[in-house]
């Protein structure tokens, strides 16, 4: 035990440590919020397509050597997230048929441009790192740090201000609109945020293991708590403690970050169910 | 000039018309029925008067200062609910949203209002509970509290007994009644049930291959000439 | 709920807070793509593509050092002369698990400037590129991530006269190598490598 504490205290002298677990617990807070809206509007899946999206326009900002490419694969994401939530109401095509295409067809596309057009000597490398993730999130600078730190705030403040709102959109679009309220406004503004998140998480995890991180907390907390409050806070604790036991994990054992975060992300659903049939049981 | 007047309204769905040249008129505190086959236009004519989506043609005419967001709407379960992990608190006071405007939090009135709701549909002590552990019945009284809270005017109820049982149904239509009553809430309700419905309406809107709209008594007189039909009123 | 608010804001400016103590590091200059060894380089005849660092990272020119605080004084001393401080300094690789490697490493090509002159030791596969028929081969130790799709490399002299193959392992072998980090150029560009090295004996 005290060698893992002489360990980790060594680590912490890497400046890129603190940034992967600052940065880590932010994305980790911020994909829980949303992933209990996404999950309750049955739009789990959403989280993959986008991410699968960004993807995408990772390659072609890599193909066109952009220094930064966090603004490119934003907008995009975001407005791919726009055209699928909405059109998820009343679509020709079938939302998740739509989902389905888009995510498959740019997740395709964009490794065939980096294959064809990229410059950089290691594309295998590249792909799988922005797949899964394996030290992304440890090799973040600065200026991501601080992009992280930013949107961050803005999606935590977001929620909070909103947190009523966003609760009678999701839990009845009906009754919210006959209502008086902009639900459609509502409905935008999620699929921004949405696309915010899954871009930053991307860092975290990969593209392939965004999912995971949007809708396990989310689902342990509902097998316990029975609030909509209750599920918000506890996922978001989930959410980031899976996420710092999970990068202290792999630096310590020198397993890849994301899967290894996912991993923890299961074993904690595991324990929530468990305790959610034994609360189950006391309370019949 | 009466709280609600629909002027020969077509109503339908992309373009597609369901039902042609409604007209009728509720005053203030009126008890409004509407039955009619499945498919004959009742919840598309609903979810029109509520703005939800726009008539083909017709008016809907508002008067005595109602708004159309100061409608309740008690809408039919969505699947979205049944498992949704809310406290009836937490859903009773979601219906104060509308006067919220962009303001985050609840007012100290708000709350109270949502509380009174809670008392007069008999769900205060449930408060604390979560909203998929209850019982039909008191799902469904945990919406029309949640509908109480937007609205003192007129509420509109699709279907409001599906799928409870005959207690649970009895409970309802008396509660529905009481609200009608003791607190002037204009009432739209839409049924299947045309014989326990028709009971406390004032009138009756019946929507199919004929459009019908008159007082209850003119409404058991309509259906005693025609004669044929199987109504147990 | 309010109170919760108040906790989620605190716990906000507390992490913005940490993220600016640490947030001195330059900002990044090439493409966050990494640009990273691949093992076709071994065989390619071009000697200045074939080095194992990023070569997308011109350093010096372009990527000011706002980290260097305790040197404002001297300005003049080029970017790629080790920093007084940095002297002495070790840093051990072989302590690390793979994890941590592979981004110290990655954080080593990526901003150089912060490891001048600092002895390095690290573990990884022997390996030899560049141009092995005329001109003088590179020798580098190279490392893979958790994952194992991405590997880096850092290029090695050993101090003293040695001949290739004869005073060196066998490639692929695993080796563990010391020595200090500097910059040299060549060819216009400016590269990185382990200077003075040794091979340590097992």
């Amino acid at each position: 035990m005290y060698e893992i504490v002489q360990k980790l205290g060594q680590y912490w002298q890497y400046p890129f440590v603190r940034y992967a677990l600052i940065a880590g617990v932010l994305i980790a807070l911020c994909s829980s919020l949303l992933g209990v809206i996404l999950v309750l509007k049955r739009f789990s899946y959403i989280g993959d397509g986008l991410s699968h999206i960004a993807f995408g326009a990772m390659a072609v900002a890599a193909v066109m050597n952009l220094t930064n490419n966090m603004p490119l694969v934003l907008l995009v994401t975001i407005l791919c997230a726009v055209l699928l939530l909405r059109g998820g109401q009343n679509a020709k095509i079938k939302g998740d048929a739509a989902l389905a295409m888009i995510s498959v067809g740019s997740l395709a596309i964009g490794y065939l441009i980096m294959n064809l057009f990229s410059t950089s000597a290691n594309i295998s490398g590249d792909v799988c790192s922005t797949l899964f993730g394996s030290t992304s999130i440890l090799t973040l600078s600065a200026y991501d740090v601080w992009a992280c730190v930013i949107l961050s705030i803005i999606v935590v403040v977001a929620f909070i201000v909103l947190y009523h709102k966003i609760f009678a959109v999701t839990f009845d679009e009906t009754f919210a609109k006959a209502t008086g309220m902009k639900v459609e406004a509502y409905n935008l503004f999620l699929a921004v945020l949405t696309a915010v998140i899954i871009v930053l998480a991307m860092n975290l995890v990969g593209s392939l293991l965004i999912s995971a991180l949007v809708i396990f907390p989310a689902v342990s907390a509902m097998r316990v708590f029975r609030s909509f409050k209750a599920v918000m806070l506890c996922a978001a604790v989930i959410s980031v403690i899976c996420a710092v036991l999970g990068i202290l994990t792999s630096i310590l054992a020198g397993t890849p970050v994301g899967s290894t975060i996912v991993v923890v992300n299961i074993v904690m659903l595991i324990v929530f169910a468990v305790l959610g049939k034994v609360s189950e049981g006391a309370r019949a | 000039m009466p709280q609600l007047t629909c002027e020969n309204l077509t109503v339908g769905y992309d373009g597609k018309k369901v039902r042609e040249d409604v007209s009728f008129a509720v005053e203030r505190g009126d008890y409004l029925c509407i039955v009619g086959e499945n498919g004959s236009g009742k919840t598309t004519l609903m979810k029109t008067i509520l703005g939800l989506q726009s008539p083909i043609s017709g008016k809907i005419l508002m008067g005595e200062g109602l708004k159309p967001t100061e409608i309740g709407y008690l809408p039919q379960q969505t699947e979205v609910q049944k498992d949704f992990p809310a406290s009836v608190r937490e859903i009773v006071r979601s219906g104060c949203q509308s006067r919220c405007g962009l303001r985050p939090f609840y007012t100290r009135t708000e709350k109270q209002m949502a509380q009174e709701a809670m008392c007069k549909m008999r769900i205060d002590d449930l408060a604390g509970r979560c909203y998929r552990e209850l019982s039909g019945g008191q799902q469904q009284r945990v919406l029309l509290a949640r509908a109480l809270c937007a609205t003192q005017k007129m509420l509109l109820l699709d279907e409001p007994v599906s799928g409870l049982d005959p207690a649970a149904t009895a409970e309802m239509y008396r509660l529905i009644e009481q609200l009608n009553r003791e607190d002037g809430i204009t009432i739209l309700m839409i049924s299947h049930d045309v014989g326990a419905a028709v009971k406390a309406a004032s009138h009756v809107l019946h929507i199919g291959e004929t459009t019908f709209f008159g007082t209850k008594a003119q409404y058991l007189h309509h259906i005693a000439q025609e004669g044929g039909d199987n109504t147990h009123v | 709920m309010r109170k919760v608010i108040y906790a989620l804001a605190l716990c906000l400016v507390a992490a913005a807070l940490s993220g600016c103590a640490g947030g001195q590091q330059p900002p990044k200059t090439a493409g966050s793509v990494q640009a990273i060894l691949d093992a076709a380089e071994k065989d390619t005849t071009s000697d200045t593509a074939s080095k194992p660092e990023t070569t997308t990272d011109a350093p010096a020119s372009d990527a000011p050092a706002p980290s260097s605080n305790t040197d404002t004084t001297g300005d003049v001393l080029p970017q790629t002369q080790p920093k007084p401080e940095n002297i002495g300094k070790t840093v051990d690789l072989t302590t690390m698990s793979s994890t941590m490697v592979y981004a110290e490493v990655f954080s080593m090509t990526r901003f150089p400037e912060d490891y001048l002159g600092k002895t390095i030791t690290m573990r990884g596969q022997f390996t030899v590129y560049g141009n092995t028929k005329s001109g003088t081969p590179y020798f580098a130790v190279v490392i893979a991530d958790a994952t194992a799709c991405c590997s880096q490399g850092i290029e090695f002299v050993l101090a003293g006269e040695h001949t290739y193959p004869d005073d060196y392992p066998k490639e692929g072998d695993e080796i563990t190598v010391t020595g200090q980090y500097q910059s040299y150029e060549e060819s216009g560009g400016v590269y990185y490598h382990l200077a003075d090295a040794e091979i340590v004996s097992e």
